[in-house]
């Protein structure tokens, strides 16, 4: 029990410190980046696009993100007309252009493109 | 007030009468919601609390005059040790405030808990229901929708009438019930005070309870709820008491996945032990949860719903017919040969439908087929396998001594003549099979997984079941 009792109260420092985005990808810190950009860069009531596999790191995203829904790309052929009275998130790239902001999935991790 | 149909499942002990309690308002409140969500309706927050009421108002409306079962008696008790009984209900409510506060620190901070359980019971909203994009339409991401909703459901209505802050105490509560029913169901079983509260002290005392990750109390996964609904069903065979081990297997489809399978365990086990009545009612129960879970995780798999529909009938066909062809048949041998064969027909089933039924939308189904054409080739890993499961039964860190225990209560059990001891024992001997055959159809290029994640969990949901066992066997001279 003591050895637990620390082991807990680094667990819920850890937690504290690094925040809710980030926490969970402790292990890969860039996804925890990308997840808290995402959750900044776009309103709650927003829908953010996704390609990719559905196993992985996502899984994590897809509940830090509630409740911006993921709306998987295929399925949704024309995104610049709203969903469920909703409407998608955009963002302005590196490169300076506004477009649709999109989740990708790829080899377990989660990446970020405006398009 | 006398209710002599409620008398046959109750007997009029309040300290039973109490611990039972939580599990019938769950199985009152599981069964309103499965059925309010086939109905398209939805699950106002105050429903959770009328189902306490309703199961608290049920269970003392019954005046049965029965004597309490003990199965011991009182006679040669050792009188209750003050200072031991202050000493452990110091040590366990410390380790609830313990898991109280590690629990209410954050929201879930485990893989599944947050992937999966958590995201599910915020979907769910409030008043609760599944017409939100989350569960009614496929272009919404959801990793886990169709898994089953009796957590999510007790998360969001206690959200609801809590707010999401406090929600989550619903899990050192629900370890709170666990261990009152542990104790209690001791002293029902002949064990004195003083051993009742050892037996608390130690399924509670489990280190993987409070460790970090998976299955630990505030992980937010149903791990706890299924060990609660196991432990409520191996309280019934080892009592023989009919509500207990009705109320697990009306529970146990809702909690997770394999819950169907050891609520199928427990209608196996009534069967074998010509438990005619017993086997009866647990078939209904099982029946009617299958009967409005299924159709509905066919609608949240957005399937039209095809044999989910005749769940029940079906399986209550299939239990009742088993149930009669073992009682015809009186000997032993001859239901061993019977046995062996209907195993062995399964297991050539199994292998010719294995990549069929890796397809299936049934999460179990599609885990555990999908590597089933590879089991000939994992029996070479026969020997490695029984190593690493035999290595986790006895990570003392995870669980302490119960597993190095357990063969002794086990060796005991077999001894003895048939009663509800050796139903017990056999209870636990094939659930630890069931969980051995879990890692032997596991994936074979993620063998550490397997036992790190899969054994240790199932093996968690038996700690409860296996110390009542080993204190009821182990301790028997001094009950």
């Amino acid at each position: 029990m003591p050895r637990n009792l620390s082991k807990k109260r680094a667990e819920i420092a850890a937690y504290e410190s690094m925040g809710p985005y980030r926490y969970p990808f402790r292990n890969g810190p860039a996804s925890g980046e990308i997840v808290a950009r995402l959750a900044a860069a776009s309103s709650e009531t927003e829908l953010l696009l996704l390609e990719g596999e559905w196993r992985g790191e996502i899984e994590l995203a897809a509940s830090l993100l509630y409740p911006r829904l993921l709306i998987w790309a295929w399925m949704q052929p024309d995104p610049s007309q709203p969903l469920f009275g909703r409407d998608f998130a955009r963002a302005t790239g590196a490169d300076g252009r506004d477009g649709l902001l999109w989740l990708v999935s790829r080899d377990r991790k989660v990446g970020i493109q405006v398009r | 007030m006398k209710s002599p149909v409620l008398a046959c499942f109750v007997s009029d002990s309040p300290s039973w009468k109490l611990v039972l309690i939580p599990p019938v308002a769950l199985a009152l409140f599981g069964f309103v919601s499965h059925l309010q969500f086939l109905l398209d309706g939805k699950i106002p927050c105050l429903v959770l609390p009328a189902c306490v009421f309703v199961a608290t108002f049920l269970l003392f409306l019954v005046r049965h005059q029965a004597p309490t079962i003990e199965h011991g008696g009182d006679a040669n008790r050792t009188p209750p040790n003050r200072a031991w009984i202050l000493f452990c209900l110091f040590v366990i409510l410390g380790a609830l405030a313990f898991a109280t506060w590690s629990t209410l620190a954050t929201p879930s901070r485990s893989w599944d808990g947050l992937a999966s359980w958590e995201l599910r019971s915020q979907a769910l909203g409030s008043p609760a229901d599944l017409s939100s994009p989350f569960y009614s339409d496929p272009r919404v991401y959801a990793h886990s929708r169709s898994y089953p909703l009796l957590q999510p459901l007790i998360v969001a209505s206690m959200s609801a009438c809590l707010g999401a802050d406090l929600a989550r105490i619903f899990f050192p509560l629900l370890f709170a019930c666990l261990l009152a029913l542990v104790g209690v169901s001791g002293r029902r079983a002949g064990l004195s005070t003083n051993q009742a509260f050892f037996l608390v002290l130690a399924a509670g005392l489990t280190p993987l309870w409070y460790d970090v990750g998976p299955g630990s109390i505030d992980s937010g996964i149903g791990d706890l709820l299924l060990s609660y609904a196991l432990t409520l069903g191996a309280i019934g065979l080892l009592l023989r008491e009919k509500l207990p081990l009705l109320l697990a297997c009306l529970l146990l489809p809702w909690i997770k996945p394999e819950g169907t399978v050891f609520a199928l365990l427990f209608l196996a086990l009534l069967a074998w032990e010509g438990r005619r009545s017993m086997h009866l009612f647990c078939t209904l129960a099982l029946a009617i949860s299958l009967q409005v879970w299924l159709p509905l995780r066919a609608r949240l798999e957005f399937q039209a719903a095809g044999l989910e529909v005749w769940a029940g009938p079906i399986l209550l066909l299939l239990s009742l017919a088993g149930a009669g062809l073992l009682a015809r048949m009186p000997s032993r041998r001859t239901r061993w040969i019977t046995l062996a064969t209907g195993l062995s027909i399964l297991l050539i089933l199994g292998l010719f439908l294995g990549p069929w039924l890796a397809k299936s939308h049934d999460p179990l189904l599609s885990v555990y087929f999908a590597h089933i054409t590879d089991l000939p080739s994992r029996l070479l890993d026969l020997p490695e396998l029984l190593w690493g499961s035999l290595r986790e039964l006895l990570a003392f860190k995870r669980f302490g001594l119960v597993f190095v225990l357990l063969p002794w209560a086990l060796f005991s059990a077999s001894r003895c003549e048939d009663g509800g001891d050796s139903s017990l024992a056999r209870f636990v001997w094939l659930a630890l099979l069931i969980a051995f055959v879990a890692v032997l159809l596991g994936p074979a290029h993620d063998q550490q997984l397997q036992f790190a994640d899969r054994l240790t969990r199932i093996l968690l949901q038996l700690v409860a079941t296996s110390w009542l066992l080993i204190v009821v066997r182990l301790l028997p001279e001094m009950r």
